[in-house]
């Protein structure tokens, strides 16, 4: 039983290394998010992952997409961005809009907020996998199917021998 | 890819805003290799400016973008177009500005995998002229 408690907390812990390894090499706090609404359709749709890096030297142009936080909330929002302005000093602000909406993003940001800076930045898109996120929309919105992979994983795990 | 312009001015509050018309010919299909690989399922393209101002060294404004799906006619033939959003700048950095540059550049969606970002060669710089037009039908 030791010798299987040890299996499993070296899965765990490898997994997280994994995790956190890259966040470090993309440079940002969460390098896969999954697009949760349908404002960037027919370019992506509810349930499909994308891949983000957020290197500090890189550029904010107009055109790209960039995931970011409102300040105050927790979800991410994956939109383009339309318009830039940005100082010598390289401090800029911009303005995002989802390709499906009709409008820009003004509305979702704080109240009084009409620019978005770097600091609300999580990510640009940089790759994607289509469907591939639905596994967590289901998992979040069915809590008991949730529950029950975990339970299947836990006792695979301790369960299986090792020959 | 071809684009000319045509432009005029007005203030609005505080900020300067700038009308731009213009015309696209494009054509994404060249003898030999069409962007639409097996992996792409659609091109974004978009027209943006871009300009220096006293209070920005940088400003990019999109002003008009298009989807493109796999399978739709990949000639484009747009005269007279107005641009799609409004140009505002941060200020009134527009008036006289002489080097506000336009170029088209598009995103390339995947079925799956990178996202590519392209600006396409050539761009053309519209004037801005000194005065403001104070009525002008649009």
């Amino acid at each position: 039983l030791y010798y299987q408690v040890l299996n499993f907390a070296m899965i765990v812990s490898s997994a997280l290394m994994i995790w956190k390894g890259l966040i470090v090499v993309t440079g940002s706090e969460s390098p896969i998010v999954v697009v949760l609404s349908g404002s960037m359709e027919p370019a992506f749709h509810r349930g499909d992952l994308l891949f983000l890096t957020n290197f500090h030297d890189d550029p904010i142009r107009a055109g790209e997409i960039v995931v970011f936080k409102v300040e105050g909330r927790d979800i991410p929002i994956v939109h383009r961005v339309i318009k830039i302005h940005e100082k010598e000093n390289g401090d800029i602000k911009f303005l995002t809009k989802g390709d499906n909406n009709e409008v820009d993003d003004r509305g979702l940001y704080k109240e009084g907020q009409n620019w978005l800076e770097k600091k609300d930045v999580v990510g640009r898109a940089r790759g994607f996998l289509p469907y591939v996120g639905m596994v967590t929309i289901i998992m979040n919105d069915y809590p008991k199917f949730k529950y029950a992979l975990l339970a299947v994983m836990g006792a695979y795990v301790l369960l299986k021998r090792e020959s | 890819l071809r684009k000319n312009v045509e432009d005029f001015t007005g203030p609005r509050e505080r900020s300067d805003l700038g009308f731009v018309t213009f015309d696209i010919t494009a054509d994404i299909l060249n003898e030999k290799m069409s962007i639409f690989d097996w992996n792409v399922k659609q091109l974004f393209l978009y027209l943006s400016a871009e300009y220096s101002t006293k209070n920005n060294a940088l400003n990019q404004v999109v002003l008009w973008d298009k989807i493109i799906l796999r399978g739709d006619n990949p000639r484009l033939f747009l005269k007279d177009m107005k641009s799609k959003y409004f140009f505002f700048d941060d200020g009134n950095g527009l008036k006289g500005n002489r080097n506000v540059t336009l170029t088209l550049s598009w995103n390339v969606v995947p079925n799956a995998g990178i996202l590519p970002l392209v600006t396409g060669s050539g761009h053309v710089s519209v004037p801005f002229p000194d005065t403001y037009e104070t009525t002008k039908s649009y």
